[in-house]
Order: structure tokens, then C-alpha cells, then sequence
């Protein structure tokens, strides 16, 4: 009975081939985005995360200095006259690689000698690669590389690779090489060149300093005791922290990126939930008297709902298993795309291969397979209930669906209200955010049924006057099978609207962007180092330079700025110095404080300014205090303003160049803006100081207007994976629609032919479905609108405000609006293409007798 | 008197593709009917009725032969101009499903009105009248799936009449109902058509509608067999 | 003495422990490399063959001091050797290792900004043999001789690594205080110069294969008066006793068919020390470049041939780790002398599982000189057992 009753249902499925087939595509769809997002996250991460540990390796703690590093003499003093064991000393910074496109290297001058307890991957430069380890300690600019980054380097060993530190340009000499392939996944040195620690100090310019000494100390109360001997044994600057702190801290700033980006995947499997959902509800339908007959020969209610509860499982296995695998290509392509804005936004990290944890692959099977019970579960207990032998008829039907439409517009309301509270609850959580924005989709979604009713309605007199009975007759139909109907219409809105709320927040994003921009790029031209590296600190311009420059003739005044950060315990932080010119202080602009007052404290009473991220994430306020790590130990300073910048979603804090230098023993300067004499050209001042800053370190000099377009590039690259994920949602949505109106217009054959018979032409039957698409196209798109303005203005002052602590406008412009209206027109009216084509190429005689 | 036949039917071959093997419904059919005509088409379930009547209406085209209405060459025109042809001239009259679910019983009756954009309030009125005819005008407004299936094929009946067409085509029009209600909508069938001198074309199982019949034609192994009629 | 290939062993395997973990040990294990037939590829990678650059010991030379107490980085590799038998007024003995190696990765001073960029690589072992408790400890740093972490001064008999140290006060030359400490153990002992220089070889020139240059310079301070403690897990001694300080500086490594070396080191109860290495060769005879000293309570030096001196081997010692059979009990004669001694151990583990692995260890020694019964304690060294060679050679 039972093997029947799968025969009956698997050929039932096998003869709608289009609709288990779109059905099928559409949860495929749907799980691919889902894997795609979640395996380029995880690589990325894993990436980083082994990159980290490779560099990190056993140590527990590190003695991390200030800006400018650790004073070598404290390594040297704890290793001779402490005799403490278990100590590496480390320099590190990057390098650049130029060439199309140049490379950025993680430089890491350590001690061989000491790294064997340490860095595992010693063992893996081993008798094969042959290195010459001598060479690498006694001769200058020496180093190591991986093998795989060799190779996509173009170098072989005792080859010279040609770099450039801080712009100045450098030769060294690869003398071994990493094995490639390490199976095992223990270690990456990939973007990584090794030298000893003198070589490193050189290149990078840190002569007696260090980065950090690494420590290995022992848990426990032995651990502790290490520890306390060790703080009272160190100068007040340096600081003894746990390695995890620094991994942690930089791994919380992508936290919120990826929420973000898992919430968006999911949005692309919600609306692939919908469209099981529409097709299982078709395939009930569709079956409704074969149901009745099943149950008069005695099939139970349980049966019939299993049967359907495992033909939605089967098209959802199928599904999820093609979302996999496509999921798994489409991953490697947005590998790219995530590594893209995490380089940008956060850290450096080259992710070589896609990881595909087993684990990744099941949750995603889970959700496939979840979504699809979820989906199903409702047209199934709609297939149990049908009372046997009869055909409940069409009207009696879609008279429930009426009913059904009224239940859920009000649940529909509630959910909206229960959205709107949660977004309005005074809360940083961005959890609650993402929960609130997802009811209120969903709340849309449950009024959409009532509302596509109220529009057609609405629309009716008006379609009917311009088109005729055809109009009506479109216009009635869509009306006349609600339960198919407003599923399509449903699927479509959502994704339009989260296609327009994510254009709207984009859009907005970067006008905010560009604003700010607009106001703090004063200076005729600006002076850094080219290919700057994500993480800070960045390069450092010969002082001497910086000198030069400000005499030069034409330049009326000029400002410098200093980005660093400093690690403590308590995590990373920005810090930028600024000695500004006054020209420089309109470009601020405050959130908090009030710019009279604050000026004077930046200036001369050691206040600082505080990023409005910085003081989102740290809740502070004008005049809280901040305790930063001085090289004279630890300090507070009173925050003097909030002010908008929107260069680093972590925040910054901005000091005078006066501050900086009085708690801090570095000098070096990252950039300078310089303002000219405005009866000088540009042009001819950039040649000036090209000349000035001469062959021996490259340096950049760009006009203010380059700087805002470069920084508008990086913009939009940062949001190219959002963009991408948009467009997604956007196919996953157009495949529902195609499905779900394909489906009902397809059957609909008999009444089709029926009109055909007594004298409907091919084109006006054509006429016919495209305008019942169109309408519902027209519906889906008016609904959008509004909905795409909600969830935009969430994700702009909830979603966005607690991801990343920036405030911006809502910019809403007309023609995101007509680009969405037009999206959803389309979208629809192309789904009606197949059906129509088919429907006016049959003779009406078949059409008769289908069923 | 008999008028001179407007339907001409040649060598009418109706075969199917089963597959690999032929399933022929109708061959070498001749016959001629005249207007104003009440024929019979009599044959069993599957005999090749429907098929018949879907060639002389043009929803579907003969493998071979011909189909001349009213001189109109039917199956050598294009589909375009069938469809007009079929629009203008021919009513419908189906055993299932004759009526648009979605529009109410005045609508549907207008329909073909409508399609042939003749619109004009006298076309309308006469069509109205009709409702009269059927007693069916206090339902007016009301969707098909409100009426008893007899109420639904009067007013497929009406529908089949309103544009005022040459030839009226009904297959089992009766076939769905209980014998009662075939009878009166029969004799609607034969007094409206008969009172608006329309020749009739109306395919069955049952010999009980010969009555009402003019000729009697018998589909049997694909050939159409003429009875005499027994007044 | 024979430890020219003995410290580019230990340089090359410390090296790569800095690259490799436990390198020497697995690699000598798993029979990859051993002592007698390819040790050089490490050593190789590291310092090479190639000894270009390096002043190699080709004649004699005058020594001078406190100069020559210092570094020679002119030459490959260095050691400062300190071993030494003490005890506690109560009569608890110990004995001690303490030795700095210096190894140059390459000639020449390298011109660097940096002061981090150094050729030379300290190394140092420190062992303690505890007889009483039955324990015997050794340790081992390695440091780059730059910034002051590891170094040699010239003008004193101070050589450090980070807090591992000898050094001699301001104002004299000795004693010298040698101070260690790792792990459960500490020394700290001062150590009288006793008898003056002994020369070793022909004039402090030591031959240790054909070939011009395939020697090195070597001294020995054979009798140095030592008071001082010892710390074992918390608990000091004060011990006296005497110790031995070897110094020697070479290029050139020893001839392919040397797979090791025993050395003898044994200060007589009736004030004569002698000292004698037995360069093993493949085949387990005896390198005729073997050589040895006889010094005098008066500190003059009588060369030993290799001929002059006879070992026989009484008995072994299986190392509990894989069963590495050692020599434990020796017959010495020196025929020409009237010698005639038994060594033992005092301890039989005193195996250093380092990144190389030998036999350092305190010996006892009884006898007769002359037909006088005589007695003592010493040092031996036994390199070039290890299991895997054997098994190799074979």
C-alpha cells in the first residue's frame, strides 16, 4: 500500500517535471547561497585562524611594547640576567611586493635559535627544502618563503625577490623554502617571509627594537607566579598579555560582518522556503480528488500527510544536495569577494583554497532539509484534512483561503508590532536587530495575501476599463486562487524589498561616505606611502622628508597624521595622531561636544577625540575617560568629542601630534595634507615634491579628489559581496516567481482552452497571462515599496548602527524605487512567458482534455 | 424543403500517436449538413464523437480532409483565422466545465459578445433577454460555482447563442446530469436553437435525445453511419 | 682532542633544533643520518665542508694569556670545557659538566646594522651527576653571540650564555666562578688555576687526522682546586673537590672513517693527571692520530702516542632508552709508565639525551704507578655509540 501510495506521489512528481524542477532549483538556490556565504567565511577564517597560530604558535603570553615596539634590551636583560627561559624575541610588519597586482607580505624576523618551542613550523623547513639556515642568520636580507607563495611569486631558491618597506625599495634573497602542500592544515607561512631577526630589524627599520617576545608560561598557580615576577620585573610600558586576547579581539571586529552576511544568506533561503512552500502547496492542490479517492479506499490521515511530508523531504533532498555542490563553486567565487573586505576592512589574509568543514556541509543539509518539513508542513496537513471522496469544490476552497487570508493579514499585524518593539527596544544587541528585521519580513509577508486582495481590488475598475474583459478577466483570476497567488506575490515582494532596502541602505551608506569625505579631505594634496596594509600601524615617511615638504615653495601650511594602534589586555586600539593645520578643524565635524571647547583641549590640554564607532562600542561620551597604554605606562584621557569619521568600523581615537609625542616615544609620520597657495598649480607642486621626496622612497602624492574617489573604490569593493548577495536573493526570488506563476498558469489549461474554444485568439490568450503575471507583478512591486523602505531604515539605524556604530541619513531616491517596481514587473512578466508561449502554441482541443 | 448544406465534411482521417502505434478516431468521414439542421451524433464513450465535432469547430485540425463552413475552407486557413471564424460563427456547448470560474453568469454569457467586440447595448439586451429564456435572470450575478449543474449548462446554452452564430456545436451536453434536468435543458437546447434557426450539431451516447433530432448520424470504427430519423 | 667533529655535530644538530625539534635524536634514531657515515649533512647546511675563510691550525703557535683564555673567531669552533669531581664535607660525592661551545656559521665579522646579525652560535651543556640520589641531570642552551646574550671576553677567562657563566673577577684571572643553573640544579663553584697551562699534541698543536690543518690548538688546565655549592631541588651543599678545563679551537673536521672518540680524563691521588682520546675508527680499531698527556705533580707534559697507551674494555652499559650499548669499565695501561689503572663510573647513567647524544661522566679510578697503589677521579667521554651507527656499520 504504502509502495504504492510513494509510486502514485514519484510519478505524479515526474509528470509536473517543471514544477519539481523549479522547486528543486529554488531550495537549491537557496542552500548554495546559504553553503557559499558560510564556506568563504569559514575559510577566510580558518585562513586567518592558521595564519595566527602559525605566527602565534605555543606562546601563552607576549611582552608587547608601544607604537614603535619593545626595547631589544629588555629581552636581552630578562634572558642573561633573569635567566628566563622560554622566550622569543619578534619583529614583524609588512612588506609589499610590487607587480600586477603587487602583494602584500607579513615580515617575520625571528630568532631560530630560540623558536623550537615556539613555531612548529620550523620542522616543516626541513632536510628536503635543505635550507641554508646559516646563511639565513649571519647574511643580510636573507629569507624564507612558502613554497606556494613562491610559486605564485615566480621565485625558485637563491632566487631575489624585490621589495618595498615603507616605500623604499629592497632585494632579498630567498634561501629555502617551506614545503608546499601541508596536509595536515597546522601551519600556514603562506604571505609570510621569514628571516632572522637581525634581517627583519634592518628592512623594517626597527633597529633595538622588537615587535614582541613571545613567552611560554606554564598554567596554573605556577603560571600566575611567572607572571607577577614578570610584570615586577619590566618597566612600566611594556605589557604582559595572553596571546588570545589579540587573535579574539581581531576576530570580534569581523564578527558583525559575518552576522550580516549569514543573515543575508539565510534571506536567500527564507525565500526558498517560500517556494517549496508554493509548490507543495500546488502539488496538494492539484491532487485534491486522487486525495479524496486515497482516503475513501482507506488511506489514513497520517499516510496522505507523510506521503506529501516526504515528496517535499525528497524534492528538498535533491535540492539541498545540488545547493551543496553548486554552493561549494559558488563559495570559491565569493572567496574572493569576502578575503576582498575583510583585506579592506580588518586584517591581512590570503585564503589559498575553499575549506569545506563536514560539519558546514551537515548544518547546511539540516537547514535544506528544515526548511523544506517547515515549508511543507502546512500543505501536507492541508492534504490530510481532505475529507474522503469529496472534491471540496474551487469556491468552497478558495472561500477558506479567503478566511485564511483575513487570520493571517491580523498575525501578520501582531508580528509587524512585535518587530517594530523589538527594533525600538533601547538595546545595542545586534541579535535582536537581525530577529526584528526577519519579524518584520515576515510580518510583511503574512499581510501580503490581504493586501495583494485590497490592491487588485483596488486595480480592478481600472484594468477592467483599459483592457476589456481580458482585464477582468486577469484581474478576477489572480483573485480567484489566492492560496497560489499571494505565495508567488509574497516570495517576490520579499525579495524585491530586500533588494531595494539593501540598494537603499548601500546607496545611503555611500552618500554618507562621500559626505564626510567631501568635509574632511581639506588639503590640496596628500602624501602617504602607496600600497597602504589594512592593519595599522602603517608605513612611516622619512622624517626628513616631512620637513622638506613643509618648506617647500607653494605650500602655505600642512598637517601630518600618525595612525598606529596599541595593544593591550584590553584589545586593539586606532589611534591616530593629528597635527593639524587650522585649516584642517572645519573638516571635523561632531556628534558630541562643542567644537569651541574642544579645540583648545585637543590642542594643549591632552584631550582626545573619540570616533563615534569608538564611542558606540565603549558607550562613552565628552568627557568619559579613556586608559590607553602609554610608553610611560598607563594613562587616561578625557574625550573631548565624538566626532564622525567613518574610516574604521572598530573606531579610532584621535590625538594631537603634541599628545602623541609626549606619551609616546614614536616619531614617525603616515601621511601629510598640504595645502597650497592658490595661486599654484597643483600639478606642478606634486612634481615639487616628487622631487623632494626623490628616487630613495616611493612615495604617493595625490590630489584631494583622488583620495575621495580611491576611497569610494575601496567603498564599493567593500560592498561588492553585499551587492553580489543582493543580486542572489534577487534569482532565487525570480526562479519563485517563474515557478509559482509558471505552475498556475499551466494549470489552468482546461479553462484556457475553454476560452480558446469559443474564440479566444493566440495573442489575446497571451495578453491574458502576461497581464495576470503582470498584475501580480504590479502588486508584489507596490508592496515592495514600502516594505523595502522599513527594512532599509532598519538595516541603515539598527542593523548597521550595531554592527558597526556608524549613524548616516536614509537616502532614499525615486529611482531605486522605479529600478524595484521595475524589478518586480519584470520578474513576473518574464514568468509568464513560458506558460503563454506554451499555452497559445497548443490546440485547444489538448488543452480540453488535459487532466 | 431542405436548404442547401453549409457544412461540408471530405474525407475527414483522424489519427493519433500512441507511441508506436496509430490509433485512427475517424476515417474517410464524408457527410453535409444543412442549415437550420438538428443532428444527432450517436456513438459510444471513446468512438470518435468529441473528435468530430472538436474538427468541425476547429479546435482541432483533421490529419487528413476537409472541413468547408459556409463555403469557409476551415482547415486550410490559419489558426488566427479559425479562431475569428470559430468566434463569429460557432457556439460551444461542453458536458464539463463550459463556464469561466472567475466571471459571474452575465459575464460569461456576454463573453462572446465581448470577444466579438459587438458590445453595442442592443447586442447586450438581446443577449440579456436570454437569461429570460433560461430563467436565469435573478442569478445574473452570481459565479458558476453557485448554480446546480443544470442551471450551469443553461447558461452555457445562452452563452452558445448570444453572438448569434451560424452553428452550435454541443457535446454531451446532457452527459453530466440527472435525467430530468438533461430533459429540460434538451428541450432548451431544442426550442432555442430551433427558435433562432440555427443548425445544431450535438454529439451523445444516449438514444434518448433522437427524438428531437432531424438526422441521426451513428460514429462506429471511425465511419459515420446515417440512420433514419423516426419522427 | 677529537671533539672537532664532535661540536659541528653538536652545532648542526642544535641549529637545526632550533629548526627542528628534537632533530638530532630522531634523526640519528631513525638512522636517516648517524655519526660515521653522513653526519656532515647537517653540519653541511650548516657550516659546510667548506672551510674557506677560516684560519685553520697548521703549526705552532706561542700561546698567550689572558688572550688566548678568550675567543678565536677566526676558527670554526671552539670549546671551553669545564668538568670536575666534587664532595661535601660529609663525603657526598657529585660530579659536573659545564661546557661552552662556540661555532662560527661563517668566516669573517658580518657588517650588519643590526646587532642582532652575528656568525657566532653559542652552545653550552651542563650536566650534574648525583650519586647519592642516583640522578644524573644535563641540560643545554643555545644563544647567537650577539647583544650580550652569549659571548667570550679577551681578556679574561669569561665566557657567558644568557645566565650560564664563567667569569673571573676585575683584578685576577682566577679563580674563576663557573655558575649555572636549570631546572632542580645549580652550581656555583670557584675554580683555582692549580697547576700552570699544560700544551697538549706537540706545543698545544693537536693532530687529529693526515692532513695538513686537520688539528687543532688544545690546552688543559688537568688540576683546578674547587670550592663552591651545589644545589639539588632546593637543597645546597658546600662541596670541594678538583676540576679540569679543556680548551681548544680548530677548523678542519676529522678524517670520514672516525666514528668516535673516548676521553679520558683522570687526576691521580699521587698529583699526576693523564688525559688520553682513542679515536675509534669504522672497523673498531684504534686511529693511530689517537694521542694523549701525562703531566706531572710538577706540571710538566709528557706526550702520549697512540701505541703508548692500552685500553680494554671490561665491561658495558645498555642505555634504558633503546639499549645504546656504552663502555663501562676500562683497563688502562701506559706500559712505558708503569701504569696501570681500572676506571669505573660512578654512576652508570650518564648519558646526555641532548640534540646529541653521548656518555659525559664522573669516573673512579684504582691502581698502581710504579707498583704504588694510586687512586683518583676523572672525566670520560664516549661518543659514537649510538645504536643505529652500529647497526649501520655493520
Amino acid at each position: 500500500m504504502n509502495r504504492i501510495l510513494w509510486r502514485a506521489s514519484l510519478r505524479h512528481l515526474l509528470t509536473h517535471p517543471w514544477q519539481t524542477g523549479l522547486a528543486v532549483l529554488g531550495i537549491a538556490l537557496g542552500v548554495a547561497v546559504v553553503v557559499s556565504i558560510n564556506l568563504a567565511e569559514v575559510s577566510a577564517k580558518r585562513a586567518f585562524a592558521l595564519s595566527i597560530e602559525t605566527v602565534i604558535g605555543k606562546a601563552t603570553h607576549q611582552i608587547i611594547g608601544g607604537p614603535s615596539g619593545l626595547d631589544e634590551a629588555i629581552y636581552v636583560q630578562l634572558r642573561v640576567e633573569e635567566g628566563w627561559k622560554s622566550a622569543a624575541p619578534v619583529v614583524e610588519g609588512y612588506v609589499y611586493v610590487p607587480g600586477d597586482p603587487g602583494r602584500t607580505l607579513k615580515l617575520l624576523g625571528v630568532d631560530p635559535f630560540e623558536e623550537s618551542p615556539f613555531r612548529t613550523y620550523w620542522q616543516h623547513f626541513g632536510r628536503d627544502s635543505a635550507i641554508d639556515m646559516a646563511t639565513l642568520v649571519t647574511e643580510p636580507n636573507t629569507a624564507l618563503l612558502s613554497a606556494i607563495t613562491a610559486k605564485q611569486l615566480g621565485l625558485k631558491r637563491g632566487d631575489t625577490l624585490k621589495l618595498r618597506v615603507d616605500g623604499e625599495p629592497y632585494a632579498v634573497r630567498i634561501v629555502g623554502l617551506s614545503p608546499s602542500g601541508n596536509s595536515k592544515g597546522k601551519f600556514s607561512l603562506d604571505d609570510v617571509l621569514l628571516t632572522d631577526i637581525s634581517t627583519a630589524q634592518t628592512l623594517l627599520g626597527m633597529l633595538g627594537r622588537l615587535s614582541r617576545v613571545d613567552l611560554i608560561l606554564p598554567t596554573g598557580q605556577q603560571g600566575s607566579a611567572q607572571l607577577e615576577r614578570l610584570r615586577a620585573l619590566l618597566p612600566p610600558a611594556p605589557e604582559v598579555i595572553p596571546t588570545g586576547v589579540h587573535t579574539e579581539t581581531i576576530q570580534q571586529m569581523t564578527r558583525a560582518f559575518h552576522t550580516n552576511l549569514t543573515a543575508l544568506s539565510l534571506l536567500a533561503l527564507l525565500v526558498g522556503m517560500f517556494l517549496i512552500y508554493n509548490t507543495m502547496t500546488f502539488l496538494v492542490v492539484q491532487r485534491r480528488e486522487l486525495i479524496g479517492n486515497l482516503r475513501a479506499l482507506g488511506v489514513t490521515r497520517r499516510q496522505i500527510f507523510k506521503t506529501i511530508l516526504v515528496e517535499a523531504l525528497s524534492i528538498g533532498l535533491v535540492g539541498t544536495l545540488c545547493g551543496l555542490l553548486f554552493g561549494m563553486l559558488l563559495g570559491e567565487g565569493l572567496l574572493g569577494l569576502v578575503t576582498q573586505t575583510i583585506n579592506d576592512l580588518y586584517f591581512a589574509v590570503t585564503v589559498r583554497q575553499l575549506a569545506v568543514p563536514p560539519l558546514a556541509l551537515a548544518l547546511a543539509v539540516l537547514l535544506g532539509l528544515g526548511v523544506t518539513a517547515l515549508a511543507a508542513f502546512v500543505p501536507a496537513n492541508e492534504a490530510a484534512i481532505v475529507p474522503p471522496r469529496v472534491a471540496m469544490s474551487r469556491s468552497l476552497f478558495e472561500t477558506k483561503a479567503h478566511h485564511w487570508v483575513r487570520r493571517s493579514a491580523l498575525s501578520g499585524v501582531l508580528v509587524i508590532a512585535f518587530a517594530t518593539a523589538t527594533l525600538l527596544l533601547p538595546s545595542n544587541s545586534l541579535g535582536l536587530g537581525l530577529i526584528g528585521l526577519f519579524a518584520l519580513v515576515l510580518g510583511a509577508t503574512l499581510i501580503t495575501p490581504a493586501a495583494t486582495v485590497a490592491l487588485v481590488r483596488l486595480c480592478q475598475p481600472a484594468v477592467s476599463r483599459v483592457f476589456g474583459l481580458i482585464g477582468r478577466l486577469a484581474a478576477r483570476s489572480v483573485l480567484a486562487s489566492l492560496s497560489r497567488t499571494t505565495v508567488a506575490v509574497a516570495a517576490l515582494m520579499v525579495a524585491v524589498s530586500a533588494v531595494l532596502s539593501i540598494g537603499i541602505m548601500i546607496g545611503s551608506f555611500r552618500l554618507s561616505v562621500a559626505e564626510w569625505l567631501d568635509s574632511v579631505v581639506r588639503a590640496d594634496l596628500y602624501v602617504s606611502l602607496p600600497h597602504p596594509v589594512a592593519s595599522p600601524p602603517e608605513g612611516t615617511l622619512a622624517p626628513a622628508l616631512v620637513e622638506r615638504i613643509g618648506a617647500a615653495p607653494g605650500v602655505v601650511d600642512w598637517s601630518t597624521v600618525r595612525r598606529t594602534r596599541i595593544d593591550s589586555e584590553r584589545g586593539i586600539t586606532e589611534i591616530v595622531a593629528y597635527k593639524l593645520s587650522p585649516h584642517s578643524h572645519s573638516g571635523f565635524r561632531f556628534k558630541e561636544g562643542d567644537p569651541s571647547a574642544i579645540w583648545p583641549a585637543f590642542e594643549d590640554q591632552e584631550a582626545v577625540l573619540i570616533s563615534e564607532p569608538y564611542a558606540y562600542r565603549h558607550g562613552l561620551g565628552v568627557n568619559a575617560l579613556v586608559r590607553l597604554r602609554t610608553d610611560h605606562g598607563e594613562r587616561d584621557f578625557r574625550v573631548a568629542g565624538v566626532y564622525y569619521d567613518y574610516g574604521s568600523d572598530q573606531g579610532v581615537i584621535a590625538m594631537s601630534r603634541r599628545t602623541y609625542e609626549r606619551n609616546w616615544t614614536d616619531r614617525g609620520v603616515s601621511g601629510i595634507g598640504i595645502y597650497l597657495d592658490p595661486d599654484t598649480a597643483p600639478k606642478e607642486i606634486e612634481e615639487v615634491l616628487h622631487r623632494i621626496a626623490g628616487p630613495h622612497q616611493e612615495v604617493q602624492i595625490v590630489s584631494n579628489r583622488a583620495i575621495r574617489e580611491a576611497s569610494l573604490e575601496v567603498f564599493d569593493r567593500t560592498f561588492a559581496i553585499t551587492e553580489v548577495l543582493r543580486l542572489l536573493a534577487a534569482v532565487v526570488a525570480f526562479i519563485g516567481v517563474f515557478s509559482a506563476l509558471t505552475a498556475l498558469e499551466l494549470e489552468r489549461a482546461r479553462e484556457f482552452g475553454m476560452l480558446r474554444a469559443i474564440g479566444l485568439t493566440p495573442r489575446q490568450l497571451w495578453g491574458l497571462i502576461m497581464s495576470q503575471t503582470g498584475l501580480m507583478g504590479v502588486a508584489a512591486g507596490l508592496l515592495a515599496l514600502p516594505v523595502g523602505v522599513a527594512l532599509a531604515v532598519t538595516l541603515i539605524y539598527v542593523i548597521n548602527q550595531r554592527s558597526f556604530g556608524w549613524t548616516m541619513d536614509a537616502y532614499i531616491s525615486s529611482g531605486s524605487l522605479a529600478q524595484a517596481m521595475l524589478l518586480a514587473v519584470t520578474a513576473a512578466v518574464l514568468a509568464g512567458i513560458y506558460p503563454a508561449f506554451k499555452m497559445t502554441r497548443a490546440r485547444p482541443a489538448d488543452m480540453l482534455r488535459e487532466e | 424543403m431542405r436548404k442547401p448544406a453549409i457544412i461540408k465534411l471530405r474525407n475527414l482521417t483522424k489519427v493519433y500517436q500512441e507511441g508506436e502505434r496509430e490509433h485512427i478516431v475517424l476515417r474517410e468521414v464524408n457527410a453535409e449538413f444543412n442549415e437550420g439542421e438538428l443532428i444527432v451524433l450517436l456513438g459510444r464513450s471513446g468512438s470518435g464523437k468529441s473528435t468530430l465535432l472538436n474538427l468541425i469547430s476547429g479546435i482541432d485540425v483533421p490529419t487528413t480532409g476537409e472541413v468547408i463552413i459556409n463555403s469557409t475552407p476551415l482547415t486550410r486557413i490559419s489558426e488566427q483565422a479559425r479562431t475569428l471564424f470559430r468566434r463569429r460563427h460557432i457556439g460551444f456547448i461542453f458536458q464539463f466545465f463550459n463556464l469561466i470560474p472567475t466571471l459571474t453568469v452575465e459575464e460569461n454569457l456576454l463573453l462572446p459578445l465581448e470577444l466579438n467586440v459587438r458590445n453595442n447595448a442592443e447586442e447586450v439586451e438581446k443577449a440579456l433577454h436570454l437569461l429570460d429564456e433560461i430563467g436565469l435572470r435573478d442569478r445574473a450575478g452570481s459565479y458558476p460555482d453557485r448554480l446546480s449543474g443544470g442551471e450551469q449548462q443553461r447558461v452555457a446554452i445562452a452563452r452558445a447563442l448570444t453572438h448569434d452564430p451560424l452553428l452550435i456545436l454541443a457535446d454531451e451536453p446532457t452527459g453530466n446530469l440527472d435525467l430530468e434536468t438533461g430533459h429540460d435543458v434538451l428541450d432548451l437546447l431544442d426550442r432555442l436553437t430551433r427558435q433562432a434557426g440555427k443548425t445544431l450539431i450535438m454529439g451523445t451516447h444516449s438514444r434518448e435525445v433522437v427524438g428531437i433530432a432531424d438526422r441521426i448520424l451513428t460514429i462506429r470504427s471511425g465511419q459515420l453511419m446515417e440512420e433514419e430519423a423516426t419522427p | 682532542m677529537a671533539r672537532q667533529r664532535f661540536i659541528l655535530l653538536i652545532a648542526a644538530a642544535l641549529v637545526s633544533t632550533g629548526l627542528i625539534a628534537g632533530l638530532a635524536y630522531s634523526l640519528w634514531s631513525l638512522g636517516d643520518h648517524n655519526l660515521a657515515g653522513e653526519p656532515h649533512v647537517i653540519a653541511d647546511a650548516l657550516v659546510g665542508e667548506n672551510t674557506s675563510g677560516f684560519a685553520q691550525a697548521t703549526r705552532t703557535r706561542p700561546f698567550s694569556f689572558p688572550t688566548d683564555y678568550g675567543p678565536h673567531n677566526a676558527y670554526q669552533a671552539e670549546w671551553w670545557y669545564f668538568t670536575g669531581n666534587v664532595v661535601t664535607s660529609l663525603g657526598r660525592p657529585f660530579g659536573f659538566e659545564l661546557t661552552f661551545f662556540r661555532v662560527a656559521l661563517a668566516p669573517g665579522e658580518p657588517v650588519d646594522k643590526s646587532p642582532w646579525r652575528t656568525n657566532q652560535l653559542y652552545l653550552a651543556h651542563f650536566a650534574l651527576t648525583d650519586v647519592d640520589g642516583e640522578k644524573f641531570y644535563a641540560y643545554e642552551r643555545v644563544s647567537r653571540g650577539a647583544l650580550g646574550l652569549a659571548g667570550a671576553r679577551s681578556d679574561s677567562l669569561t665566557i657567558w650564555l644568557e645566565d650560564w657563566s664563567v667569569r673571573s673577577s676585575e683584578t685576577r684571572h682566577f679563580p674563576v666562578i663557573l655558575s649555572a643553573a636549570e631546572g632542580n640544579i645549580a652550581i656555583e663553584l670557584s675554580l683555582e688555576q692549580g697547576k700552570p697551562v699544560v700544551l697538549n699534541g706537540y706545543r698545544g698543536l693537536s693532530q687529529k687526522s693526515s692532513g695538513p690543518g686537520n688539528a687543532s690548538y688544545y690546552y688543559s688546565l688537568t688540576r683546578m682546586p674547587t670550592r663552591g655549592t651545589v644545589r639539588i631541588d632546593g637543597e645546597t651543599f658546600a662541596v670541594v673537590g678538583t676540576s679540569w678545563m679543556d680548551r681548544e679551537w680548530s677548523t678542519s673536521a676529522l678524517g670520514p672513517d672516525q666514528i668516535g672518540w673516548d676521553w679520558f680524563a683522570l687526576q691521580m691521588s699521587d698529583g699526576q693527571e693523564i688525559m688520553f682520546y682513542r679515536l675509534r675508527r669504522q672497523d673498531g680499531s684504534t686511529d693511530p692520530y689517537s694521542a694523549g698527556t701525562l703531566v706531572t705533580p710538577s706540571g710538566a707534559a709528557l706526550q702520549l702516542t697512540h701505541d703508548a697507551v692500552q685500553i680494554e674494555v671490561l665491561d658495558y652499559w645498555k642505555s634504558p632508552r633503546d639499549s645504546t650499548r656504552y663502555p663501562a669499565r676500562w683497563r688502562i695501561k701506559v706500559p712505558i709508565e708503569r701504569l696501570e689503572l681500572e676506571v669505573r663510573p660512578i654512576l652508570a647513567q650518564q648519558e646526555l639525551n641532548l640534540s646529541v647524544r653521548y656518555w659525559e661522566g664522573a669516573v673512579e679510578f684504582a691502581g698502581t704507578h710504579a707498583d704504588e697503589p694510586i687512586h683518583g677521579r676523572g672525566y670520560v667521554e664516549l661518543t659514537g655509540y649510538d645504536r643505529h651507527k652500529a647497526a649501520n656499520n655493520r
